[in-house]
């Protein structure tokens, strides 16, 4: 490993203080010619458009405008709006991804739910009328309102008492979920090494653990929690938290995995009712076969 | 505090200044004033539900600016976003900066304060009137993420990152020793932290990105009596005497290392076919020491004994390799008629070994005869492993107009296999073996966009051949539905049903569950100055399963219900230099743990320059719950706050 950390070392320093001293005296770039043509006609458009994260590929000497919008001469020439490719729809999603799609964060984005006709970049995304405080071109900021208005029952489980925070703390949907479609179900991110995102924040949850609750292994964090709101203070899908053990510790039908009961313990006595009281490490232990710390 | 608050925002405001004098365009809002708080009720309650802070507070910042003028310069875009610095116990910072084709960098910080203290959560005692429960947390949670990519969009990009995230303080806990339960005093500090490298490649049509790196984990757990604990939970003697504890100690460290590898590629493979294949592998490793020493007049059933002290060393090591990889092929096989097939396979094992060394000191037996101290060892070896395989096809139409179809099929061969230790069984049975399940998912959907309308609806079925755990389903079906109408800028309304019906009718489990959840959203815009918003939502849940009651070993159905309703309305009205925001919300639910949560928020703005201004702020929320009205609380939140903008 300590070798692998000093390669990594010996890579990593020396190319970041290389792009800081290109980044020192990096080429002055043109954009005022990178518009020509459309800024003829489209000045509205176009001047503020420089402050636009596309303009940068005017370094390259390509014409800003014809990345996306195709070759403009004859419609220069006539004026007929159809003339001119307009990125809108589903089939404007192409466009977008033929360049975006080459990152993993837009791995499912071509065939995902938000490239279809109903749903598709531009209804989140404005690439020309996008608010100067908005980050990735959003329509609206913080990006929370856009998931909100397709998503409103989403939202309101958020209106549950116990909830993360979000909208506070960095707390969006996006940190949990990749609008342009994940690997797992519900368009969820992983970590690095392919868990849950749950698991980015709840890092003593991570384990391994010696002696691993089977849930991390056959079901997930979901398979107790609700993620986006609950009742419960734990944010449970149960009432109480011997509800939710005894659902899988019983001896019902035999052959089933975890389906041990809890020992002889008498639930009528609030002493049993709250098993995390004794079995506090349920996330998993190194210390205890029996979960008790 | 203050004082590190008065630098932060003296900084942004330097950047600011400095943003607006050196750059072509720079927009920037800050957002900076005091909040006052006024909770009566059950303070515990309302600070793990809502817990926002009183005093100075940076409710928001953000500055982006872009310079693509002539000359050398550090960075051609740089944003800054900051909000809840100060008061509230959630704040974030991001920092984006770049230099077209030289690098990007993106930085944030994160910070959560986590609180959690019920009445009525792991509190067995709460009938005696002991609140709140004996377990609660009061930690706090910093995240550190710095990614760099060095000369986007080229041919070969170096990639760096670096993830930090601590999660330290104290919290209450409780230890189950001697036939008693003792309530404790923790505290945690953990780091962890993760450094990565690679290169990114965009070559002969095919582009994608490899990755390595290192997360290093580490641990430090000490656990300790809390004053005044040591009689326990339960004072009744055990067999005549009563269990207590003079001390208790317990410190736990651990450390762990991870080598994560991830690799993507996709590109295209012929005229309309593209490839897309990903590979992760994670090679997780921790090892644990564990110091315990508890001192008092105990009981052990287990041993038939009594003891005055329990001295347990505990060394455990645990390993766990994750890998999984994913291929697909998306191909246009007609015009306008999409094809995907795709193969994944993930693999996951762990191997766990613990040596539990225990001494029992001055035991006697129930009669209090035969002193000794006694020495326990138990080698705990234990594996998991799980395979899954997953093949999926999907097709899809999108050349109908406005009418886009879509449907899929997919496999996942499940396999599962449990070796547990002997130390993990009391009563033998369930815990260990192969498990397998095929689980088939059958799914469509449709979705019409017209001009005004828009109309999706999704539909699922999973089929699984066997449960592993009882929980598991056999059957789900799922339906989901959107309706989206827009009279121009006039009115929008949105309508979203989704029901799911999960069921394992085997005897002896009998699990049925079903979820419906509607939704209703209107908003109004009259004028542009004015917007009014309404909905309505409900959500219901109910669920069933037999379980088995240990004491009696009867039979009985557990039963969930959730029967929720949720309203809000709000409202927003801009004019000249004046603006008024007012929103209500209520949800309420009549089920399991009833409960109404009322929230209310006005705020108002005035500039009194184009660039400065200053708004005013009331939140206030109100708990109820039905059966403990003991969590119940009324929070009032004010605010005033400075407005400076370009």
């Amino acid at each position: 490993m300590s070798t692998w950390f000093r390669v990594f070392c010996a890579v990593s320093v020396p190319s970041l203080l290389a792009g800081a001293a290109l980044a020192a005296t990096a080429p002055a770039k043109g954009p005022d010619d990178a518009f020509a043509p459309c800024s003829t006609c489209h000045e509205e458009i176009t001047t503020p458009f420089a402050s636009n994260p596309h303009v940068r590929e005017a370094a390259t000497g390509k014409a800003v405008c014809e990345g996306c919008h195709g070759d403009a001469t004859k419609h220069a020439e006539e004026g007929d709006k159809s003339l001119i490719k307009v990125p809108a729809g589903a089939a404007g999603a192409k466009t977008c991804l033929s360049c975006h799609q080459k990152s993993p964060e837009f791995d499912r984005a071509a065939k995902g739910f938000h490239a279809s006709a109903s749903v598709n970049c531009t209804d989140c995304h404005s690439v020309h009328h996008s608010p100067a405080t908005a980050p990735a071109l959003l329509r609206t900021t913080p990006s929370t309102q856009l998931c909100e208005s397709c998503h409103p029952a989403q939202q309101n489980l958020f209106g549950k008492p116990y909830a993360h925070h979000l909208g506070r703390g960095g707390m969006e949907c996006v940190s949990c979920h990749n609008p342009h479609g994940g690997r797992g179900e519900h368009s969820l991110k992983t970590t690095s090494a392919g868990e849950l995102p749950c698991l980015s924040c709840h890092t003593e949850k991570q384990g391994p653990f010696v002696f691993s609750h089977v849930s991390g292994f056959e079901g997930n964090c979901l398979t107790c929690h609700e993620p986006h709101g609950s009742n419960n203070p734990k944010m449970l899908i149960r009432a109480r938290v011997d509800q939710l053990c005894l659902e899988c510790h019983t001896t019902l039908p035999a052959g089933m995995l975890g389906s041990q009961p809890p020992s002889f313990h008498d639930l009528r006595s609030p002493r049993y009712q709250n098993c995390t009281v004794c079995h506090v490490a349920v996330h998993g232990s190194n210390s205890s076969p029996m979960l008790l710390k | 505090m203050a004082k590190r608050f008065a630098y932060f925002v003296g900084l942004l405001v330097v950047a600011s200044w400095g943003a607006t004098a050196r750059a072509q365009s720079t927009q920037f809002s800050l957002d900076l004033g005091h909040q006052w708080t006024d909770v009566s009720g059950n303070n515990d309650v309302y600070r793990s539900q809502v817990n926002e802070g009183q005093g100075l507070l940076l409710r928001s910042f953000s500055l982006t600016t872009v310079d693509n003028s002539d000359g050398s310069k550090f960075f051609d875009h740089l944003r800054i976003d900051a909000a809840g610095i100060g008061a509230d116990p959630q704040a974030s910072f991001r920092l984006s900066a770049g230099l077209a084709h030289v690098y990007d960098l993106r930085f944030s910080y994160r910070h959560s304060e986590f609180y959690n203290a019920l009445p009525g959560f792991a509190n067995p005692l709460f009938a005696s009137g002991f609140a709140p429960g004996e377990q609660t947390i009061n930690r706090a949670l910093d995240t550190v993420n710095l990614d760099v990519t060095v000369l986007p969009g080229s041919a070969v990009t170096p990639l760096f990152g670096y993830e930090w995230v601590r999660y330290s303080g104290s919290a209450r806990s409780t230890a189950d020793v001697g036939q008693n339960e003792f309530q404790l005093l923790s505290n945690l500090g953990e780091t962890t932290q993760e450094v990565r490298g690679g290169i990114g490649f965009s070559v002969g049509g095919f582009s994608g990105r490899i990755l390595q790196g290192w997360r290093y984990f580490n641990s430090t757990q000490a656990d300790q009596l809390l004053p005044g604990a040591g009689a326990g939970n339960y004072p009744q003697p055990v067999l005549g005497q009563p269990v207590t504890l003079a001390s208790y100690l317990d410190r736990t460290h651990t450390t762990g290392t991870t080598p994560v590898t991830t690799g993507y590629l996709t590109g295209r493979l012929a005229d309309g076919v593209r490839l897309v294949a990903s590979f992760s592998r994670a090679d997780f490793s921790t090892d644990t020491s564990d110091d315990e020493a508890a001192w008092g007049t105990l009981a052990s059933f287990k041993l038939s004994r009594f003891y005055s002290g329990l001295l347990e060393s505990v060394q455990a090591h645990a390993e766990s390799l994750d890998w999984q990889g994913n291929a697909r092929v998306e191909a246009e096989v007609l015009d306008g008629l999409d094809v995907t097939v795709g193969y994944t396979q993930r693999h996951r094992d762990l191997d766990g070994l613990a040596t539990i060394a225990d001494l029992y000191a001055n035991t006697v037996n129930f009669s209090g005869a035969d002193p000794k101290n006694v020495s326990t060892l138990i080698n705990a070896q234990d594996a998991i492993q799980r395979d899954e395989k997953v093949v999926e096809a999907r097709i899809s139409s999108n050349n109908l107009g406005p009418l886009h179809l879509w449907a899929g099929w997919a496999r996942a061969d499940q396999n599962l296999d449990v070796s547990p230790a002997a130390a993990e069984i009391v009563v033998p049975g369930g815990q260990g073996g192969r498990f397998d399940r095929v689980v088939k998912r059958t799914s469509a959907g449709a979705t019409l966009a017209l001009a005004d309308v828009k109309l999706a609806v999704d539909w699922k079925k999973d089929d699984a051949d066997n449960a592993v755990v009882r929980t598991d389903y056999l059957n789900l079906e799922r339906w989901r539905g959107r309706a989206t109408w827009t009279a121009g800028k006039f009115l929008q309304l949105v309508g979203t049903a989704e029901h799911i019906k999960a069921e394992n009718p085997t005897p002896g489990i009998d699990q049925a569950s079903t979820t419906k959840h509607w939704e209703g959203n209107v908003v109004l815009t009259p004028v542009t100055a004015l917007s009014v918003s309404l909905g309505y939502g409900v959500y219901k849940v109910d669920s069933a399963i037999t379980i088995r009651t240990p004491q009696d070993f009867g039979l009985e159905p557990s039963l969930y219900t959730e029967d929720g309703t949720s309203k809000d309305a709000s409202l927003t009205y801009k004019v000249g230099r004046f603006g008024f925001d007012a929103g209500y919300s209520q949800f309420e639910n009549s089920g399991d743990l009833a409960l109404k949560l009322d929230r209310a928020t006005v705020g108002c703005d005035f500039d009194f320059t184009p660039t400065l201004g200053a708004s005013l702020r009331f939140d206030k929320h109100m708990y109820r719950e039905i059966a403990l009205p003991i969590d119940n609380f009324d929070a009032k939140i004010y605010g005033v706050f400075l407005r400076w903008h370009n």
